[in-house]
């Protein structure tokens, strides 16, 4: 089998992991022959699905002795199999790198004979790319469960980022889908890893030439549609993972139907977009704005709002900390005023120190004022009358484009036709932040 | 009260250019109509001021505005002349002159009409900079890399450090044909020299760039399918630079998803899969 066949199929096999991002870690070239690494990442393609390409994301290999459910490639199902060698793989990340197609590496595989066998064949050809080559670009690595701790740490070394995935949100689940992985398997290398990153922080303070461990952290991902728990379980378990193992990113990769079994969604269910989308906005809050998960969700209404993001939905529930005054309102309160970003926020920030701002500042600033002028002030004015209630609040920010009536949340919309998200409202959805 | 409105003023385009007509500027205590490069210059009513470029001045105004106005103002005037775009002189002189007159805060006013002319266009220079990092892409030439760029902005002193940290043991060489510059690193040295015309060899580097091709039609998912979410992060007048999405542009190659009832999108994810693997439906 030559190259372009196993980079054919062990591509394909690797795309549903969601995670490309090369951040969270600078690299100077000092430290090899080729390669650096900026802590904010580069991408330096897009797939036709809009996701970005950032790194080289294939499998070591899909020859895999584990059988789950969801997965492509499970040993169960007819699909051919393919493996590199540590060389290979090494040099085609190199002259993908030279070239400028990518930032490095993101290196997963299937189960191959044994967990630590695994483990040794990927640890090999970062080695051959670190070591060997001199490489200091970017390096994913997934750690695969049930190896021994051994490899994990040296696999640590290595990389960048290193993560494990949950794949599923909760035991039952994973019993009944994968049936192969236990949660202690999974749990298990993230704590190491947890514990490995903190040790590794504090010799660095004692010895300065202390080799990195998982310098740009570890990160998971769940599937998002295959089982049945809720937004609520998902959100609070993202929180945990945060708060508990000092995760960097959780991502959300929305389930798409490949194999029948009367235990999943059947084949024509279409991936859970939207619902992918509206998670990432919740965990960005959790991230970047401040926010809790018992704020964005509640265990009564367990699923985020389809129709308005959870920022707005948290704002317009909470309507008595609004208006705010763009030039007196602290950092945390302008991140909470929908429409107005971490980027807006801290435009607004340095602008107001010398001048005051009013409405024809804010738009040159670059505030987007179709849903924020029914959250802020300038200069004690608004823009326009502020809806008083929640409901008319909700009125007001997606009447221009509504894409139906709210059945579910209460209010019904006078309607000749069942209220439902079309394909093009979904896509829209979609083209923000991914 | 400056003479307003009577003069011109005309200088060679480099930095240092402009620094002397700013020079001049608070010199001859004028404030000219505009300030153009002389190359470019039409014929004009108006009188013209040939301002000569000088060394000198242009160190006294770059350590004037650095002492004075703080490192901010100066960082902002340097990006913001890295604009390509009609009357950038002008407004970066307007900038310099209110700055010299109202101090130090003035980089941070930025809801102000006149700074934020100047950040806006700083912010354009470092986000032209930013996708140039991203697509800008190399071939093999006899083992030296080289890359041809159009960017709207002069971004090549932007974009010299990142490349210069990976890939420095390299030879490479990116040539901006809209500004006629080319960037050159050799033997761990670097510089950015005029080029008016470059005759490239055709370079035979399909090997790689075709493993290319092919793993960016894999890594794709037929049923996430969104261009316009793929458009708005990598606009198509990128398109030209990248080898994985020349055959779309060439065959404007549109897998279509309609979303009508399951059975029909099953049939289209089919196809669309079909055509994302290259194969015919």
């Amino acid at each position: 089998m030559d190259i372009m066949q196993k980079l054919s199929i062990l591509a394909e096999a690797a795309k549903y992991d969601a995670s490309c991002s090369s951040s969270g870690n600078g690299r100077t070239s000092d430290e090899g022959f080729i390669g650096a690494a900026t802590p904010s990442g580069c991408c330096h393609s897009f797939t036709a699905d809009g996701r970005c390409i950032s790194l080289l994301k294939v499998l070591m290999s899909n020859a895999c002795v584990y059988d789950c459910k969801y997965c492509i490639s499970r040993r169960s199902n007819d699909f051919p199999r393919a493996t590199f060698t540590p060389r290979e793989l090494a040099d085609l990340t190199i002259e993908f790198y030279r070239r400028n197609y990518i930032e490095g590496l993101f290196l997963s595989s299937a189960v191959v004979g044994t967990p630590d066998w695994t483990m040794e064949r990927m640890i090999e050809a970062l080695r051959i790319l670190r070591e060997e080559y001199g490489f200091a670009g970017y390096i994913h690595a997934k750690a695969i469960p049930g190896a021994d701790p051994v490899l994990t740490q040296r696999l640590g070394l290595l990389a960048d980022r290193v993560s494990v995935n949950i794949e599923l949100p909760s035991e039952k689940s994973l019993l009944s889908l994968a049936p192969d992985k236990t949660k202690h398997n999974i749990l298990e290398p993230m704590g190491l890893i947890k514990t490995g990153i903190l040790e590794n922080r504090e010799d660095l303070t004692k010895y300065r030439h202390t080799p990195k461990f998982v310098p740009a952290g570890q990160s998971t991902q769940m599937i998002v549609g295959a089982s049945p728990e809720t937004d609520y379980h998902i959100l609070h378990l993202t929180e945990k993972l945060y708060q508990k193992y000092g995760l960097k990113r959780v991502y959300y990769s929305a389930y798409v139907p490949l194999q029948e079994d009367a235990l999943l969604p059947s084949l024509d269910t279409r991936p859970p977009l939207l619902r992918e989308h509206r998670l990432y906005q919740a965990d960005w809050l959790l991230r970047f704005y401040g926010f809790e998960a018992s704020e964005i969700i509640d265990p009564k209404k367990p699923m985020l709002h389809p129709e308005v993001d959870p920022k707005c939905s948290w704002a317009v529930s909470h309507l008595d900390e609004f208006p705010v005054e763009v030039n007196t309102a602290d950092y945390e309160m302008l991140l909470r005023v929908p429409g107005i970003g971490v980027k807006g926020a801290k435009r607004i920030i340095r602008a107001r120190r010398s001048q005051r701002l009013d409405f024809d500042a804010l738009k040159r600033l670059g505030i987007v004022l179709k849903r924020a002028k029914f959250f802020i002030t300038c200069c004690g004015k608004t823009l326009q009358r502020i809806p008083e209630t929640t409901e008319s609040m909700l009125w007001a920010i997606t009447s221009p484009n509504r894409m139906g009536g709210f059945t579910d949340y209460g209010m019904e919309q006078l309607s000749l036709f069942q209220p439902v998200l079309t394909g093009e409202d979904v896509m829209e959805c979609l083209t923000g932040e991914f | 009260m400056p003479d307003r409105g009577i003069l011109i003023f005309s200088y060679d385009g480099s930095f240092n250019g402009f620094l002397s007509a700013v020079f001049d500027s608070f010199s001859m205590k004028t404030v000219p109509a505009d300030i153009v490069i002389a190359d470019d210059m039409e014929p004009s009513l108006l009188k013209i001021h040939y301002v000569e470029t000088n060394l000198e001045h242009a160190r006294r105004v770059e350590t004037g505005i650095e002492k004075k106005l703080g490192e901010t103002v100066l960082r902002m005037v340097k990006r913001a002349f890295l604009f390509d775009g009609e009357g950038k002189e002008n407004a970066i002189l307007r900038f310099i002159r209110k700055a010299f007159s109202e101090g130090k805060t003035t980089g941070g006013k930025i809801g102000d009409e006149e700074v934020n002319r100047i950040y806006k266009m700083c912010v354009a220079v470092n986000n032209e900079a930013e996708r140039f990092r991203q697509f800008t892409r190399f071939s093999d030439s006899n083992g030296a890399l080289v890359a041809v760029i159009h960017p709207k902005h002069f971004v090549l002193p932007l974009i010299k450090s990142f490349f210069c940290a990976r890939i420095k043991n390299e030879h490479f060489m990116i040539f901006d044909a809209e500004h006629g510059a080319a960037l050159i690193h050799t033997s761990g040295k670097t510089a950015i020299i005029p080029v008016e015309n470059l005759e490239l060899p055709e370079t035979e580097d399909c090997f790689y760039s075709d493993l290319w091709k092919t793993y960016y039609r894999r890594i794709a998912i037929a049923s996430r399918y969104n261009p316009t979410c793929r458009r708005s992060h990598m606009p198509k007048r990128f398109w030209q630079y990248l080898p994985e999405v020349q055959e779309e542009l060439e065959s404007s190659f549109v897998p279509k998803l309609s979303f009508g009832t399951s059975a029909q999108i099953a049939a289209d994810l089919r196809q669309s899969h079909n055509l994302l693997k290259g194969e015919n439906p």
